[in-house]
């Protein structure tokens, strides 16, 4: 009897402290949706995701409304992480002229979130077609490329930098691999160096990081699960590009790293252009693109250095890639294109396979003074 | 851990062949100054864990004891005249493992890397943990003798861990960067981060052990014990983790009685 009891007791010990806790409250505090009405939304993907930026300091979210929309009283609705509340409250009315602050608390009082929303009427000016790699600011710890030009839609260049800084390497926006270098041309320019990306990049498959720079989106949310996809590539284009050129300086890394070990292969870099159209299902083409050997049902046109002329050099080397538009037998409808339905992108790899964490640390390509040729 | 079985195997047979051949003799007399032997092989069942849970642990998927051996050989001097009470002493070889499943919400984490580069957040998702730990342990016991047949035993235990293995997975999550409201990055499509804690662990453990016997035979005794860790498993300046981990683990099986 005695026993029984002992070990009932012992049992009940054990379960009382070792029980599920009630669910303590929410701690995050996201806008996971804005709700504007359905007639005035252009109909372009909203990024709930973007990255801090400290010029707005803020969260910023870009909704792309219809031309004529009144932007002066709109009253967007929100969902939010459950539990969670805005400030001001959902459904009031602002001047959206200028980009309108939110801040959310989340259920247990502790997190704040700052928001800038910004309602924009379709951009109809092209971006710039030269890029000169002079201009940079800092975002977080790294740098994000951007070139302006009078009478042009600034371009905002994408990178994988957001994924490198989550490896913890790259003390100084200088060791993430994509940085700026004064060795330009004329001035600075671009400097994509492949990178090992320490332990915690090994722990999660991802080894390397090559020097990349394009024009599109980076989306961190999805870097670890689907990296190809992670990479969004492309912006409006108005003309039809016909050659993409520039100059660069190569030098491959001295160890090729690809499933789990140094080889002797040696490093290429790569450098394409995209020409493609939009359609209802298709808005942007991903990192699948290279690995699909450029094949996609919306593919207009390919510009790519020829792997041939993609030596290593120390003196600037020219290249000028053609785009190529029979490959994919498709003429260009000039109605669409003035309507803003094609788009471009520009691809930028130290390593060229680094999109499949394959390429030799330490491989550095600077290129600068690129530029769009169009018809 | 599998050379110290095979050695206390060996031990055991040949202390059982002495021990027929002279049982008579040394057994008899020693049982008559109040001494006690015993060997005993069981496994153990429990779990190395947070006491109490802390509220980000949400859920347990699944639970795996493992094949955890344990074998003991010990001493009991019975005292006074009656002989009910009396002090345990011994050696133990045990494994203490287990595998888990578990959902956490909002746990903060630091993960630190071989090359010292750090990534700090808050995980929501899986965490699947092994824990495979080796001990050389030294209980010291009180025994009460309730009757003929069932013996109590209270005290302490004291471990040295000779090979130790923590180590697991996150997987289907996400992770915010800094904290709750910092960048998001979900792990799906089987991406995961893997852990290994195993160079972590504090060599030195101690608990609190509360067992019982039953002898259903002359000289077969069952046995139940409970270990009930006293000290954190993991070294002080280790953060990763940020809450206490205790060994707690039932340890049953069969004793030989000399």
């Amino acid at each position: 009897m005695r026993l029984k009891d002992l070990l009932t007791c012992t049992i009940g010990i054990f379960l009382c402290t070792s029980c599920i806790k009630d669910e303590a409250p929410n701690a995050e505090a996201d806008i996971e949706k804005c709700i504007l009405p359905a007639d005035i939304l252009s109909g372009t993907e909203i990024d709930y995701n973007l990255p801090f930026d400290e010029s707005l300091n803020a969260y910023p979210i870009y909704i792309e409304v219809n031309n004529g929309t009144d932007l002066t009283a709109q009253a967007p609705t929100f969902e939010l992480t459950p539990g969670a509340t805005i400030n001001p409250a959902s459904g009031t009315t602002h001047n959206f002229t200028k980009p309108v602050r939110y801040t959310t608390t989340s259920e247990d009082g502790k997190w704040h979130r700052t928001y800038a929303i910004s309602l924009h009427y379709p951009s109809t000016t092209n971006i710039p077609t030269s890029f000169h790699f002079e201009t940079v600011k800092k975002v977080s710890n790294y740098y994000v490329f951007y070139e302006e030009a009078p009478g042009h839609a600034t371009l905002t260049w994408a990178s994988g930098n957001q994924g490198f800084a989550l490896t913890g390497g790259g003390n100084s926006p200088e060791e993430y691999p994509t940085t700026i270098s004064s060795e330009g041309r004329s001035g600075n320019c671009l400097k994509l160096v492949t990178h090992t990306t320490g332990d915690l990049g090994n722990k999660v498959g991802k080894p390397i990081a090559a020097g990349n720079l394009f024009i599109g989106k980076f989306e961190l949310l999805n870097a670890l699960g689907d990296a190809l996809a992670a990479t969004k590539f492309g912006t409006t284009f108005y003309y039809q590009p016909t050659k993409l050129t520039g100059y660069y300086k190569y030098k491959a890394g001295p160890k090729f790293y690809e499933n789990g070990e140094y080889t002797d292969r040696k490093d290429v870099f790569n450098i394409y252009a995209l020409f493609y159209e939009k359609d209802d299902k298709v808005q942007t083409l991903d990192g699948h693109i290279a690995t699909n050997n450029y094949e996609h049902p919306n593919m207009v046109a390919l510009a790519i250095i020829d792997q041939a002329d993609a030596v290593e050099t120390e003196e600037w080397k020219r290249f000028e890639l053609p785009f190529d538009y029979e490959r994919f037998g498709k003429t260009i409808d000039l109605e669409k294109l003035a309507k803003g339905q094609y788009n471009i992108s520009i691809i930028l790899s130290a390593s060229k396979n680094g999109d499949e964490f394959k390429g030799a640390p330490g491989s550095t390509l600077l290129i600068d003074d690129l530029e769009i040729e169009y018809k | 851990m599998k050379k110290y079985i095979l050695l206390l195997a060996i031990t055991l047979v040949s202390v059982h062949t002495w021990a027929q051949e002279n049982r008579t003799k040394t057994l008899i007399n020693a049982a008559l100054h109040g001494w006690e032997y015993e060997l005993k092989a069981g496994f153990n069942i429990g779990g190395t864990l947070p006491l109490p849970f802390p509220e980000e642990i949400r859920n347990i998927k699944s639970y795996n004891p493992t094949l955890s051996i344990t074998i003991e050989g010990n001493m009991t001097k019975w005292l006074g005249e009656q002989k009910r009470w009396g002090v345990v002493t011994g050696l133990r070889l045990e494994n203490k493992g287990m595998r888990t499943k578990a959902e956490v919400k909002n746990y903060g984490m630091e993960i630190i890397g071989e090359d010292g580069n750090r990534l700090k957040g808050n995980w929501t998702g899986g965490v699947r943990t092994k824990v495979q730990n080796s001990y050389l342990t030294i209980p010291i016991l009180a025994a009460y003798k309730l009757n003929q047949r069932v013996n109590l035993k209270a005290g302490a235990y004291f471990s040295y861990l000779m090979d130790g293995d923590f180590s697991g997975h996150v997987y289907e999550g996400y992770l915010r960067k800094d904290d709750p409201t910092g960048e998001k990055v979900n792990f799906n499509n089987g991406a995961i981060a893997s852990y290994d804690f195993s160079s972590d662990l504090r060599n030195f453990q101690w608990g609190a052990q509360l067992g019982v016997d039953w002898k259903a035979f002359k000289h077969l005794k069952v046995y139940a014990d409970l270990n009930w860790g006293m000290n954190d498993i993991f070294n002080k300046d280790f953060k990763t983790i940020t809450f206490d981990m205790y060994a707690v683990y039932l340890n049953v099986g069969f004793g030989y009685a000399f």
